[in-house]
């Protein structure tokens, strides 16, 4: 069974980490309170030129994902690097949100039983039903928001990372 | 790798010349370095030397910082946004008394303009240069103005020690004076330093001349117009049919259609030779297609012939309400093979605006018109002293000013499998300072050479630019940079390619491509990762185990899956050896490259005779140091897709041409530069892994030593070969079972008479092209006999087996094409022209000679051409040709050593050798009367 709802959705663009993103973010936590230079760690992990640690450092940086373990507040290398509260978020969700926050209203066809939204190839031909007797809390808890940001980043380059949505036509 | 010594060698002219030296005699004395005889740069001495480097935003800022970040570790800078700044203000501090090398550079328009840089041994960098361990430093070109050095541009320069004219610069350094205060005597002394200039202008005219002729050519080819009245594609949508109107010499149309790229014009549309505006587009189908790839067939319709209703055709111009067909008319048609452009734009359904309903084809010459343009540009820049290496032109035109090492510093080969010769070419080159020359016969691991430099050049930091005149070289010199089994993460290669081209390569080598090189490169590191935490290896500590665990499982998921796009940009500014065709790295968007810095500190050139020397020298101009790799015995550069002198023959230009242009239509260039090299510069690979022995034998005649003994020798030696090369066939044949037994591995079929014992002639000639259908006939009767073993040795299971069959003729090349391809389930046969082979080499190679009469004045007396031909065979090499046309044919040949070419009966002799192993036939041997 398919119904077809509108909702209201607050999303922001979503970079993944790129692998050496992930690796400056996890050497600092994975060997704190002392991390390894940037030069150790481009040797151990096989990089060998250092500018490719250097640059994910870099961003990271700039993304507020560190903060300076030493007394005088430098942070030149990974080896002065702790997580910052904004690191081990990114780290966390293996990601960052980038750009500004977008509303959308979207009307969207959803497979009930599973939650998921269907794609835009396959709404065009579904066969929708009614919405069931339920409330717009229940469909909003039935929706799988991971499917949800799937659905929203489809088609486009851009991978975006759900805030909130709100169900407001069932 | 050591070093042991502080020496260098100069060359001075003091003996006669070698015997057949275009060159002035030289010598070369020892000399300590830095304190080079006569060649010490002098010293100005100034109060104060006054820079204003405040144009950086505008002008040159961002190339220049890319140039210090690339190379941030080696000049051991910080990581600061300001790259550029803090380097100037380190480099050359207000107050300091600094020293420059200054090299004043040829008046352009009336100004006058210097090159500046650091003088290291103030800056306490090594000089590098006696070596042969040189690289690139940053070096800006300067103007004087209101008493300042003004900074207008960013030009990276060779480090060490220049030659005179260039000037030792000596004062206290005022950075960034509002006002200068440098005065009017101290801008006459700088303009009173001689300026650069090339040590044979002369020779750069004649590579203009050529150009200019070349251009003129070009030109003209592309006045030649063919109207059509209609088109149609045709059903698989792969090609499509253009109808000419009118009858049209086909011969005529062939040469000038064939293997080039076309465009279909509207009618009465002006041609723009250097814009191509024209609507539509019908290249070749792949840039590395056959010379044929353009076309499948040409055919005049004559006046009582009409084409068929329904044959896929008649979609256009139909007339309006009625199913007619057009009228019966005189016209030829011209097939051609679609581009991947066009073949997207049929998928999107736009199959009815491919091209003007009517109107006119014409060959495209834009490309060619802007390659030349790239090379006139090149001798401009080296002319203008934009050269990386300033000496470039002393040693390009005469290679016994090259400099060169008094000792080889040792080195540890990366891969154990190099031979002696090459580990001598590889230490050869690394040491040498400005040039190294290698010769590679067929099979003898040019690439395995090219390979080891590289990797070997990686391991000092250094960067690489691999270049060649043909795409497949320079994809081959990249396949060879990782060896098998090893994963060498240190090593990151690019293919340097326009986008649009990308789909061209051949899968094995898009590896190398932007799109996949990330990736490509993350899975090697995840690899070595894996090795170290097998071997418990850990550099500093210990804990480093559970971390490399996670950071190869990341790797090997394809991380975040953004990594190529995302990283992208940084692989492609750190990569360390980037391959090119001579052409790409000639065009503004390379050396001139935001994405890349174009300034090697080697630049290794593959199949170098094949380039023509205004091709070689745009890649030169990039690099501190260059190898030259090739075999003037091979094929020299071609024009389309023949050499000059067969153009000669077709009738595309007058013969006076050859000589006139000798250096940049043969492989003369290469070959005097080979030839006049210090012995220290240059080597000759011998020993062949390709071919078996017996093969080997017959390439030898093609490589005589002074008394006449060919120098191939058998890598592994002559058992090893013979048992690596092995291809087990046993062919019955027609008539007494002995077609080809497992131990023989080259035959000679003998096309001179047919079962009946009469003489073959040839067909009639297409164009200027020769064909011989007894020989397909021969060669079609070979392949299915190799077929029915294949059969039932193997059953049709397994890979199909590689089988090359190759014509000096291009009609017959067609003609056998067209009657082998995919005709046997269990052979792969590419039939092609000899340069579409060179580079490549097959199991089994069959060459038609084509030729019944007495042999003379043709291109299969040129023994560089025969050369290529037969050594691309690794099993089996089948001639099949008249013995009687060729035994007493005379092909001259000179030495390996140089010195006049001597006459040979080649074939003869390769016939006597062939007989001796067995391998003479006769056609009842294949065919049944």
């Amino acid at each position: 069974m398919n119904i077809q709802v509108t909702i209201d959705i607050t999303a922001v663009e979503f970079r993944p980490l790129t692998s050496l993103e992930w690796a400056v973010l996890s050497l600092v936590n994975h060997f704190a309170p002392t991390p390894p230079s940037l030069e150790e760690a481009t040797q151990e992990l096989r990089l060998h030129e250092p500018a490719f640690l250097r640059s994910a450092f870099q961003d990271m940086c700039n993304a507020g994902a560190f903060e300076s373990r030493l007394p005088d507040g430098a942070l030149h290398d990974l080896a002065d690097a702790r997580l910052s509260e904004t690191g081990r978020e990114i780290l966390g969700s293996n990601g960052m949100e980038v750009g500004e926050k977008m509303t959308y209203n979207r009307d969207v066809v959803i497979d009930w039983p599973s939650g998921r939204p269907l794609p835009a190839h396959e709404s065009k031909q579904a066969e929708i039903s009614p919405a069931p007797g339920v409330s717009l809390e229940e469909i909003e808890q039935r929706l799988d928001p991971t499917a949800l940001e799937e659905w929203l980043s489809a088609g486009t380059s851009i991978r975006s990372r759900i805030l909130e949505f709100l169900v407001v036509d069932p | 790798m050591h070093t042991t010594n502080q020496h260098i060698l100069i060359p001075q002219i003091s003996s006669p010349s070698p015997p057949g030296s275009p060159f002035a005699p030289l010598d070369a004395v020892m000399l300590p370095a830095p304190n080079l005889l006569g060649m010490v740069p002098p010293v100005l001495e100034f109060d104060r030397i006054d820079l204003d480097t405040r144009a950086k935003e505008q002008h040159y800022g961002q190339h220049a910082a890319r140039f210090l970040r690339s190379r941030r570790d080696e000049l051991q800078l910080g990581d600061s946004e300001r790259i550029l700044g803090d380097w100037l203000e380190t480099t050359w501090p207000t107050g300091e008394l600094r020293e420059f090398w200054l090299t004043k550079l040829p008046p352009q328009n009336g100004r006058h303009s210097w090159l500046i840089r650091p003088v290291e041994s103030v800056s306490g960098q090594p000089t590098t240069q006696d070596t042969g361990r040189v690289s690139v430093c940053p070096q800006f070109r300067v103007f004087f103005r209101d008493g300042t050095l003004v900074l207008l541009g960013f030009e990276p320069g060779q480090r060490g020690i220049p030659k005179p004219p260039s000037v030792r610069l000596r004062g206290v350094v005022h950075l960034d004076p509002r006002c200068g205060r440098m005065t009017k005597a101290d801008e006459n002394r700088l303009m009173e330093v001689p300026h650069f200039a090339l040590s044979t202008p002369e020779r750069l005219t004649e590579w203009r001349k050529f150009l200019d002729w070349r251009e003129k050519l070009t030109e003209e080819n592309s006045k030649h117009r063919y109207p059509y009245g209609e088109w149609e594609l045709l059903p698989d949508r792969k090609s499509v049919r253009f109808y000419l109107r009118g009858q049209v010499q086909i011969d005529l149309l062939k040469l000038r259609f064939q293997g080039q790229a076309l465009l279909a014009y509207p009618p009465t549309r002006a041609i723009k030779p250097y814009k191509s505006d024209a609507p539509a587009v019908v290249p070749k189908s792949s840039t590395r297609g056959g010379a044929g790839s353009a076309f499948r067939t040409i055919r005049a319709l004559g006046d009582d012939q009409n084409r068929q209703a329904g044959s896929g055709g008649w979609r256009h111009r139909r007339k309006p309400g009625t199913d007619e067909p057009p009228a019966p008319q005189q016209e030829t048609g011209v097939e051609l093979l679609l581009n991947k452009d066009l073949k997207e734009r049929l998928n999107r359904g736009e199959e009815d605006d491919l091209f003007p309903e009517e109107g006119e084809l014409a060959v495209d010459v834009t490309g060619e018109l802007s390659t030349i343009q790239n090379q006139r540009n090149g001798i401009d820049r080296l002319g203008q002293g934009r050269a990386i290496n300033l000496e470039l032109d002393q040693w390009l035109f005469n290679s016994q000013r090259a400099r060169f090492s008094v000792t080889t510093p040792a080195f540890t080969p990366t891969v154990s499998v190099l031979n002696e010769e090459q580990i001598k070419s590889v230490a050869g080159a690394l040491a040498a300072p400005d040039a190294y020359y290698l010769q590679g016969p067929p099979g003898t691991g040019k690439t395995t050479v090219i390979g080891e430099l590289c990797r070997q050049s990686v391991r000092q930091a250094r960067r690489c630019l691999v270049a060649s005149q043909a795409n497949l070289a320079v994809d081959n010199a990249l396949a060879g940079l990782i060896p098998k089994g090893q994963t060498m993460p240190e090593v990151r290669p690019l293919r340097w390619l326009e986008e649009r081209k990308e789909s061209d390569v051949e899968e094995p080598f898009k590896r190398f491509l932007r799109k996949q090189a990330v990736r490509n490169w993350l899975l090697r590191v995840a690899a070595a990762c894996k090795e170290d935490i097998a071997t418990q290896r850990s550099l500093v500590r210990n804990d480093w185990s559970a971390f490399k665990h996670d950071w190869v499982n990341r790797l090997e998921s394809g991380g975040s899956g953004d990594d190529a796009e995302e990283l992208r940009e940084l692989y492609v500014r750190h990569a360390n050896v980037i391959g090119a065709t001579c052409n790409a790295t000639g065009k503004i968007d390379f050396y001139n490259s935001a994405a890349l810095n174009a300034a090697f500190d080697l630049v290794v050139v593959d199949e170098v005779s094949k380039a023509t020397p205004p091709e070689l020298l745009m890649p030169l101009l990039l690099g501190v140091k260059a190898v030259l790799v090739g075999d003037h015995r091979q094929l020299p550069p071609m024009f389309k897709t023949d050499t000059f002198e067969e153009a000669v023959a077709n009738g595309e230009f007058e013969d006076t041409k050859l000589v006139e242009f000798k250096d940049q239509v043969t492989a003369s260039f290469f070959e005097q530069s080979f030839l006049s090299a210090p012995p220290a510069l240059r080597n000759t690979l011998r020993e062949q892994y390709r071919m078996h022995p017996q093969i080997m034998d017959v390439v030898n005649n093609f490589y005589p030593d002074g008394s006449g003994k060919g120098i191939l020798l058998p890598g592994g030696g002559r058992e090893t070969r013979h048992r690596e090369r092995q291809h087990k066939f046993n062919l019955k044949g027609r008539r007494d079972g002995v077609l080809l037994k497992p131990g023989q591995h080259v035959l000679w079929i003998d096309s001179t008479e047919n079962l009946t014992g009469c003489r073959v002639g040839e067909a009639p000639k297409q164009g200027t092209s020769r064909w011989n259908p007894f020989e397909i006939e021969l060669i079609t009767g070979f392949l299915e006999e190799l077929h029915q073993e294949r059969q039932r040795t193997s059953g049709g299971e397994g890979v199909r087996l590689d089988v090359g069959v190759i014509s000096f003729y291009l009609a017959q090349t067609n003609e056998l094409r067209d009657q082998l391809k995919g005709r046997w389930c269990s052979l792969d046969v590419q039939a092609n022209t000899v340069d579409q082979f060179q580079g490549r080499e097959c199991s089994v190679v069959i060459v038609s000679l084509v030729r019944c009469d007495e042999v003379s004045g043709d291109f299969v007396k040129d023994y560089r051409r025969i050369n290529v031909a037969f050594s691309r065979a690794k099993q089996l090499l089948v001639i099949v040709g008249s013995r009687r046309a060729f035994e007493q044919a005379v092909v001259p040949i000179a030495p390996v050593e140089g010195g006049e070419p001597r006459p040979a009966r080649v074939y003869g002799a390769i016939h006597e050798q062939i007989t001796r192993f067995g391998g003479a036939r006769h056609p009842h041997h294949l065919l049944t009367s």
